[in-house]
């Protein structure tokens, strides 16, 4: 009896520890979107209206463009094109014809304008242009080192995050190249420098054809840079939450057949996707608000919107979040938005 | 004697609670030979294996961050490795 008795005890002082000990780790985790994160949302009045939405080929990716009246999506599969009216009316599938490689395959974006179709294969490097109207492409290798980000300021004229050893130590900056002419410009005291390879800077390289600005918003910091087409600094943003810092470190691994770097901490991103449209951008953030209740703000993904001009911030709105998944991508096209769900694709209406 | 041994035991629980509580869960890596600790004077070397799985595992599906970067034996960069992408 006192044996049960006193093993009866040691269990329930077992579960009790299990307790305190998990109840502990809970209260001091580090989750950013539990406590008060020191600013507030303007929102719209008006909410997001669904307007047409199709189940997401399985292939999918992005939206890379739209002309015509049609919008483009580019797929897993370098060459290969969803096209699609405005109204998500069936889907087509456009070829490019190349002798596309696994090179290519490794890292590439699609851009799609009236005029020609752009894939952008940041570990050749290369830029690969296709003429819809002549059915015909060239090619160009872009002199330097791989680029990890890229945007398509006109036909002839690139821009680019690439990767270049300054002082002996990887870092990322903005490169701009017109192959047609050869010409390279490079960018002076823009891009910071971590000596991390650009990892903790990482983020998504922006053209806004409006203003003819160039926005690099990154990932795990509230930091925008904002660029003209000579890669001049017009400002340096940032969003409305308080993220300043990035919190992501690299790690570097030496083997004897190759090196590599990777995250070496868990990725705590601050923004997520973003576009820009008619002098504007549009930013899905992964920070709540201390005016958002936490159930809202799960269940919607957050889209802040700045004056791309003066960096500054001009109000929120929802794009709600479906069964179909989360938002993977999203794109506004004049007075709509074009989303993407990891199951599905949806047009609403933008909120004004 | 039972009294005694129970209050070890409770005492020892409370100290393995706080220390839990203030451990992180996973063990963390040395400080020495990572990236990006604003510390020039860095080898940038670890030990810590980074296989392909941690790649992948550093890649959230919503977001096309660069989730590796790979350099041959000259130092140049070989591949870089992002999300959303079909690697070969």
């Amino acid at each position: 009896m006192k044996r049960i008795k006193q093993s009866f005890l040691l269990s329930i002082v077992c579960v009790l520890f299990a307790i305190i000990s998990v109840g502990v780790l809970v209260i001091v985790s580090n989750n950013s979107n539990d406590s008060s994160n020191g600013f507030t949302r303007k929102f719209l009045l008006q909410q997001s209206l669904l307007l047409h939405h199709i189940g997401k080929p399985p292939h999918a990716r992005f939206m890379c463009g739209s002309a015509n009246n049609y919008i483009y999506f580019d797929t897993d599969t370098a060459g290969l094109i969803l096209k699609t009216d405005t109204a998500l009316g069936g889907i087509g599938l456009v070829k490019l014809v190349y002798p596309f490689n696994e090179r290519i395959q490794s890292l590439y974006s699609t851009i799609v304008d009236s005029m020609y179709t752009y894939i952008m294969a940041g570990n050749m490097p290369k830029v690969i242009r296709f003429n819809k109207v002549e059915s015909s492409y060239q090619s160009w290798f872009i002199p330097a080192n791989l680029y990890s980000e890229s945007i398509v300021i006109d036909s002839n004229n690139f821009a680019f995050r690439m990767f270049e050893k300054i002082a002996g130590k990887w870092q990322q900056v903005f490169i701009k190249v017109n192959p047609v002419n050869k010409t390279i410009a490079r960018e002076h005291d823009v891009s910071q420098r971590n000596n991390d390879a650009g990892f903790s800077t990482d983020g998504h390289l922006l053209y806004d054809p409006g203003t003819h600005f160039i926005i690099y918003v990154e990932y795990y910091s509230n930091h925008i840079t904002c660029m003209d087409t000579s890669l001049q600094l017009l400002y340096n943003g940032h969003t409305i939450d308080t993220i300043k810092n990035a919190t992501v470190h690299a790690a570097f691994k030496k083997s004897p057949a190759f090196e590599t770097i990777t995250n070496g901490t868990p990725l705590a991103p601050v923004n997520l996707q973003s576009c820009t449209a008619e002098g504007k951008l549009y930013i899905h953030s992964h920070i709540k608000a201390d005016n958002e209740t936490f159930a809202v703000f799960e269940n919607n993904a957050v889209v802040d919107v700045y004056n791309i001009s003066t960096g500054q911030y001009l109000y929120s709105f929802y794009i709600p979040s479906r069964q179909d998944g989360h938002l993977t991508d999203f794109k506004v096209i004049r007075n709509k938005i074009i989303v993407v769900y990891k199951n599905a694709i949806a047009i609403y209406r933008l909120p004004e | 004697m039972k009294k005694l041994k129970l209050s070890i035991i409770v005492t020892l629980s409370i100290a393995g609670a706080a220390f839990s509580a203030f451990t992180p869960a996973t063990p963390t890596f040395p400080p020495t030979g990572w990236y990006a600790q604003h510390d020039n004077t860095l080898p940038y070397e670890t030990n810590q294996p980074v296989s392909l799985t941690d790649v992948n595992a550093n890649c959230p599906v919503s977001t096309p961050n660069i989730c590796a970067v790979e350099f041959d034996m000259n130092g140049a960069v070989k591949t870089i490795r992002k999300s959303l992408n079909n690697y070969p």
